[in-house]
C-alpha cells in the first residue's frame, strides 16, 4: 500500500509543472541578480590594492622621492602605483575617482583627498611615517648623536614585528551569505506545496481529501509518501540550482556531499513546516499560505537575505534565536563548510533540523490521525 | 460600480493576510534592515579607523605601549574568546579586522630582534583593514627600536615613538561633500521593495477571485462591457494601493518626524507613489498570467528581491558594476532609487530631474498596464 501511495504521490508531483518549475526558477533568478549586482564588491571593499595616487612636485624633495619609488616598485610589497601630474590635472584625476589622493610637495607636504577612506588614510600613514622619520633621525643625532649611523640603518631596514595568521583557507567573501539565504529561503519556500498536498488529505479541505478520508489507507503511510516524493523533487531542485551557482563561479568551497545534506534537510525541514501548518484544519488555505510565506520571509531575513549582519547581530544579542531558526542553521551549515576545516558545527545543525523535522512531523501525524467529519 | 464593489468585498475576505504581509514588511524594514543598514553604512564605508581585538598573553611594558598606541589610533572591539572559531566568525562578519595576539615572551624576543614570532596577527588575507594596523604597528616598533637601540629606555622609545606618531600631515578635501546615507533614504529605497512584493503577494489572489470562471461567465453575461469591468478593477486596485501607500506614509511621518515638515518628505512620498503605481500594475500582469498561488509567491519574491538587488536598493548604486546599473536603466526600481537619492541632497535645480525621473516610473507602470490588458483579453479569447 506504502508503494502504491509513493507511486502517485510522485505522479501528482510531476504533473504539476508550473509549480515545479518556478521552484526552481526562483533560487537561479535571484542568484543571478544577486550575482550580477555583487560581481567584485568584496575585493574593491574590503581587499587591499595598490592605492593609485597623485604627485603634484612643486619642490624637490629627493628622500621623500626615493621614498615613494621605494614603495611603488612593482613586486609582492607594493603599496602605491605614482603618477607624476600638474595641479589642474592631479585634481580632475582624484575627482574622477583615478587616484585616491593628491600629494602636494611644496614647502611642506600636504594630502588632498576626496572622500575618507581607508585608502586614503594608507597614503596618510605612508607621509606621516616620513615625517615620522625625519623627526627620530633629528632627536638622535641631538641626544646620542654616536648612534645616528646606526638609526639610519635600523629606519631603512624594513622589518616586519608580526607574523600574519590564517584562520581558513575557505571563501571568507561576506556576500556569500546572501547565497547562502537564497538556498534557505528556498528550502522553506517547499511548505507551499505540503500544504496542498496536506489539504489533499483532509476531507474538510479538498474533494480529493473526501474521498481518501474513505479509503482504510493508513493516514502515516499517506504523510510519509507524500514527505518522500515531496522531499525527493525539492532536494533535486537545490542540486540542480547548486550547480548553477557553482557554475557561475560562486564559491561555496568543495564539500559537495555535505552540501546536499545541508540541502536535504534544509527541504526536509520546509516541508514538515508546510505539512504542519496545512495540517491545522480550521484555517482557511490562504492562511495557511499566508503563514508559510510570511514566516519563510522572516526567518530568512534573519539569517541575511536582505541586508547582511543581521544574523551576527542576533548571534551576538540572543544566540538561541539562530539555534531554532531553520534559515539561520541552513545558512550557517554553509558557512561552516565552506570556512572549517572540521564538520562539528555542520553536524550539530543538521542534528538540530532533523530533530525539529521528526518533531514537527510526529505532531502533524498526531493532529490529522483519526480525524471525523459530521458533515463536510 | 458593481466589479467596484465586489473587489472590495473579496478584499475583505483576505484583509486578514494583507494586514499580515504589511506589518511583517513594514517591522522588518523599520525593526531590522534600515539600523541593520544603517549601523554598515556608518562603519563600512567612512570609517578610517580599523576594527581590531587584543589579547595580551605578555603583560610586559612594551606589549602594554603597542596596546595603547593601536588603542589610540583604531577602534577596540571586546570578542568573547581568543578561540580559532570564535576569531573566524568575528573575522568574517567584519566585526573586527583582525585580532592581535601577543604571545609570551615577546618583549625579550624584541629586544633579541625576533618580535615576529610572537606578535600574531590574524586576519582574512589581504584584507584592508588589517593591512592599516600592520602597517602601523610596523612603523611604531620601528621607531621604538630605533629609539632603544640609540640608547633610551623602552619607557623613554615608547613616549618619543607616540610623539612622533602625532606629526601628521595636513589633510584637505577636494569637495564637501557627504556620502553617508540617511536612516529615512534607506526607509524610502527599501519601500519599493516592500510595495512590489507586497502588491504583487496579497492583491493578486484578490484578482484571482474576480477572474474565477464562475465570477467572470456571471459579469460576462450582465450587459458590463469588458473595458469597462477592466477599468473598474483597476480603480479598485488604485484605491486600495493608495491606502496602502498612505498607510506606509504614516509610519515614515511616525519612524522620521524630523523630516515630515520638509518638502523633502513630499517628494519622498511623490516619488513612493510612483513605484506603487508600477507595483499595482505588476500585481494585474502576474493575476492574469497564474492562478497558482506557489506560483504567485515565487513571481512576488522574484520580482521584489530581484530588482532590489539590479537596482540598488539591497546594495547602494555606486558600488555596482557598470553593466548592471546599464541593465537597471531598463527597471523601474532604478529609477525609483535614483528618485530618494537626489531628494536625499535635494537643492531645488533637482525639482525637473525628480519629477522626471518619477514620470519614467509612471510610464513603467502604464506600460506594464498594457502588457496585462493584452494577456487578459487574449486570455478571453482563448477562453471564449
Amino acid at each position: 500500500m506504502f508503494f502504491h501511495s509513493l507511486k502517485y504521490a510522485f505522479i501528482t508531483m510531476l504533473k504539476n509543472k508550473t509549480a515545479l518549475i518556478w521552484t526552481l526558477i526562483f533560487p537561479i533568478a535571484l542568484g543571478s541578480f544577486m550575482y550580477m549586482a555583487f560581481g567584485n564588491i568584496y575585493e574593491d571593499q574590503a581587499l587591499f590594492t595598490e592605492v593609485p595616487v597623485a604627485v603634484v612636485k612643486e619642490k624637490e624633495n629627493e628622500n621623500f622621492e626615493a621614498m615613494l619609488k621605494e614603495l611603488s616598485k612593482e613586486d609582492d610589497e607594493q603599496l602605491l602605483v605614482v603618477n607624476y601630474m600638474e595641479a589642474d590635472e592631479a585634481k580632475e584625476a582624484l575627482l574622477d575617482e583615478e587616484v585616491v589622493a593628491i600629494i602636494n610637495m611644496n614647502e611642506d607636504i600636504d594630502l588632498t583627498i576626496a572622500s575618507n577612506s581607508y585608502k586614503a588614510t594608507m597614503v596618510e600613514t605612508i607621509i606621516n611615517e616620513y615625517k615620522k622619520q625625519e623627526k627620530v633621525i633629528t632627536d638622535i643625532a641631538k641626544n646620542h648623536p654616536e648612534n645616528l649611523a646606526g638609526v639610519i640603518e635600523n629606519l631603512a631596514d624594513s622589518k616586519n614585528f608580526y607574523t600574519e595568521k590564517n584562520t581558513s583557507d575557505g571563501n571568507q567573501d561576506m556576500m556569500t551569505n546572501y547565497f547562502y539565504a537564497i538556498f534557505a529561503m528556498s528550502c522553506l519556500f517547499g511548505s507551499f506545496g505540503a500544504i496542498e498536498k496536506i489539504g489533499k488529505l483532509q476531507g474538510n479541505v479538498s474533494p480529493l481529501g473526501m474521498r481518501r478520508c474513505l479509503s482504510p489507507n493508513s493516514k502515516m503511510i499517506s504523510i510519509v509518501a507524500e514527505f518522500i516524493s515531496m522531499i525527493t523533487f525539492q532536494t533535486i531542485v537545490q542540486i540542480i540550482a547548486l550547480i548553477y551557482f557553482v557554475a557561475i563561479g560562486v564559491d561555496f568551497g568543495n564539500k559537495y556531499p555535505q552540501m546536499i545534506g545541508i540541502l536535504f534537510f534544509g527541504s526536509c525541514i520546509g516541508i514538515a513546516f508546510g505539512i504542519i501548518i496545512g495540517s491545522i484544519s480550521k484555517l482557511s488555505e490562504n492562511t495557511k499560505s499566508g503563514i508559510c510565506i510570511s514566516v519563510s520571509m522572516v526567518i530568512a531575513g534573519m539569517a541575511d537575505l536582505y541586508a547582511n549582519g543581521v544574523k551576527d547581530m542576533i548571534e551576538h544579542k540572543a544566540p538561541i534565536i539562530n539555534r531554532l531558526n531553520p534559515a539561520a542553521l541552513i545558512s550557517d551549515s554553509f558557512y561552516a563548510l565552506n570556512v572549517y576545516d572540521t564538520n562539528e558545527r555542520y553536524f550539530g545543525n543538521m542534528a538540530i533540523l532533523g530533530t525539529m523535522t521528526v518533531v514537527l512531523l510526529i505532531v502533524s501525524y498526531l493532529m490529522l490521525r483519526r480525524n471525523k467529519y459530521a458533515s463536510v | 460600480m458593481q466589479v467596484f464593489k465586489l473587489f472590495f468585498k473579496v478584499l475583505r475576505k483576505y484583509i486578514g493576510s494583507i494586514i499580515m504581509y504589511g506589518c511583517i514588511f513594514i517591522g522588518l524594514v523599520m525593526g531590522i534592515i534600515v539600523p541593520q543598514a544603517t549601523k554598515n553604512n556608518t562603519e563600512e564605508y567612512t570609517q578610517k579607523k580599523s576594527k581590531f581585538a587584543f589579547f595580551d598573553n605578555d603583560e610586559s611594558k612594551l606589549s602594554g605601549v603597542v596596546f595603547d598606541y593601536l588603542d589610540g589610533r583604531h577602534k577596540l572591539v571586546e570578542i568573547a574568546d581568543d578561540e580559532k572559531e570564535t576569531i573566524q566568525d568575528e573575522l568574517y562578519n567584519m566585526n573586527v579586522d583582525c585580532v592581535i595576539q601577543v604571545n609570551a615572551g615577546f618583549e625579550e624576543a624584541f629586544y633579541e630582534g625576533n618580535a615576529e614570532e610572537y606578535l600574531e596577527i590574524f586576519e582574512i588575507p589581504n584584507g584592508i583593514g588589517s593591512m592599516l594596523i600592520k602597517q602601523h604597528i610596523n612603523s611604531y616598533l620601528t621607531v621604538v627600536e630605533t629609539y632603544v637601540n640609540a640608547g633610551f629606555t623602552i619607557e623613554e622609545a615608547a613616549q618619543k615613538a607616540v610623539e612622533a606618531s602625532e606629526l601628521a600631515v595636513d589633510v584637505n578635501f577636494a569637495s564637501e561633500s557627504n556620502s553617508d546615507i540617511k536612516p529615512i533614504q534607506y526607509f524610502f529605497t527599501y519601500l519599493s521593495w516592500v510595495f512590489i512584493a507586497m502588491s504583487v503577494e496579497s492583491l493578486s489572489a484578490v484578482l484571482n477571485s474576480l477572474s474565477k470562471k464562475e465570477v467572470k461567465n456571471r459579469i460576462e453575461c450582465s450587459p458590463y462591457k469588458f473595458v469597462r469591468m477592466n477599468l473598474e478593477t483597476i480603480l479598485a486596485v488604485v484605491v486600495t494601493g493608495i491606502v496602502i501607500w498612505a498607510i506606509c506614509m504614516g509610519v515614515a511621518a511616525v519612524g522620521f518626524p524630523n523630516e515630515v515638515k520638509a518638502l523633502t518628505f513630499v517628494l519622498y512620498a511623490l516619488n513612493a507613489l510612483c513605484i506603487m503605481a508600477v507595483a499595482l500594475a505588476m500585481t494585474f500582469v502576474v493575476s492574469k498570467l497564474t492562478e497558482n498561488k506557489q506560483v504567485i509567491s515565487l513571481m512576488a519574491n522574484i520580482l521584489g528581491l530581484g530588482m532590489a538587488f539590479l537596482c540598488g536598493v539591497f546594495v547602494p548604486l555606486e558600488v555596482l558594476s557598470s553593466s548592471v546599473v546599464k541593465v537597471a536603466h531598463f527597471l523601474p526600481v532604478y529609477w525609483n532609487v535614483k528618485g530618494v537619492n537626489l531628494i536625499a541632497s535635494y537643492e531645488s535645480s533637482d525639482f525637473g530631474t525628480v519629477m522626471s525621473y518619477m514620470g519614467i516610473q509612471i510610464l513603467f507602470a502604464v506600460a506594464i498596464m498594457c502588457v496585462g490588458m493584452v494577456i487578459a483579453r487574449r486570455k478571453r479569447g482563448i477562453a471564449a
